[in-house]
């Protein structure tokens, strides 16, 4: 089995166990902890880069918080553990950042766009959703 | 009370039809390469003049041209639900062609590097590994 549970559980942490299901959910979490990671490498430039011209003060808290969200939620999807909550928690972050940042820049990721983020938001929607499916049945 | 919530979410749809999300999924997968695909004729010369001295692929009007209709075309065949596994093989490979040619090994997708054709990628082998699809 793929993902493990035990009975006692918030049921909400039933995750379907199909490989492919794995994969999408291990991929959806894994791909936040880079992010994470170099806001905690890099504080000092991600505060400089990103947060001030965000307009979001004080810059240093915003930054702990959202590396400290960014790699507890995609430790939670990765392990199956509180997928749904973590997805939302995160969707709503990056909903947050894209209105912030990249919207202007328009559609395409390589020129800065909000492609990437979207097709992430959806994945990770994806995932929320089987693992709601999963435990109504 | 949190199986009541699960049950309400569940009762808009989801519960009645459970592959939804499946679909949902597919069609991103598939609908996302299209614009790829418009976009380089769209701006056509631009794309050549990166292709040529970017990404030194010769004769890069013809490497223009094939990965656009590429895209357009696998990424229909996904939107359609018509010979999944293999377009989305096929697309892992050519995301593979992107990473080793485009991302000049950076990572983070803001700094065009290879982080979102590394997740586009994986999307398409979770494509090739679900067993509904055909």
């Amino acid at each position: 089995m793929l993902v493990d549970y035990d009975e006692g559980s918030w049921p909400i942490e039933r995750m379907p166990a199909t490989l492919p299901d794995a994969l999408l959910r291990i991929a959806v979490g894994v791909f936040l902890l880079p992010h994470a990671v170099t806001k905690y490498v890099n504080h000092e430039n991600a505060v400089k880069l990103f947060w001030q011209s965000y307009g979001l003060h004080p810059t240093s808290v915003w930054v702990a918080i959202i590396c400290f969200v960014l790699a507890t939620c995609g430790v939670l999807i990765v392990v199956g553990r509180l997928v749904v909550p973590s997805i939302a928690l995160t969707v709503v972050i990056l909903n947050c950042g894209m209105i912030l940042s990249v919207a202007k820049n328009g559609w395409l990721w390589n020129v800065g766009g909000i492609e990437y983020t979207v097709f992430w938001m959806i994945a990770a929607t994806v995932v929320a959703l089987k693992a709601l499916v999963a435990d109504t049945r | 009370m949190t199986d009541t919530v699960q049950s309400r979410v569940a009762d808009l749809g989801m519960k009645a039809n459970p592959g939804l999300a499946d679909l949902v999924f597919r069609v991103a997968v598939g609908g996302m390469l299209i614009p790829h695909g418009i976009g380089k004729f769209l701006s056509y010369d631009k794309e050549v003049e990166v292709f040529g001295q970017v990404f030194g692929l010769h004769p890069a009007p013809a490497w223009v041209i094939g990965a656009a209709l590429f895209q357009i075309a696998v990424g229909a065949l996904i939107v359609m639900g018509k010979f999944v596994r293999p377009a989305a093989l096929l697309l892992v490979a050519f995301m593979i062609g992107t990473i080793a040619v485009a991302n000049h090994g950076a990572w983070f997708w803001q700094f065009t590097g290879a982080e979102y054709s590394v997740f586009w990628a994986l999307m398409g082998v979770v494509l090739v590994l679900k067993p509904s699809e055909g």
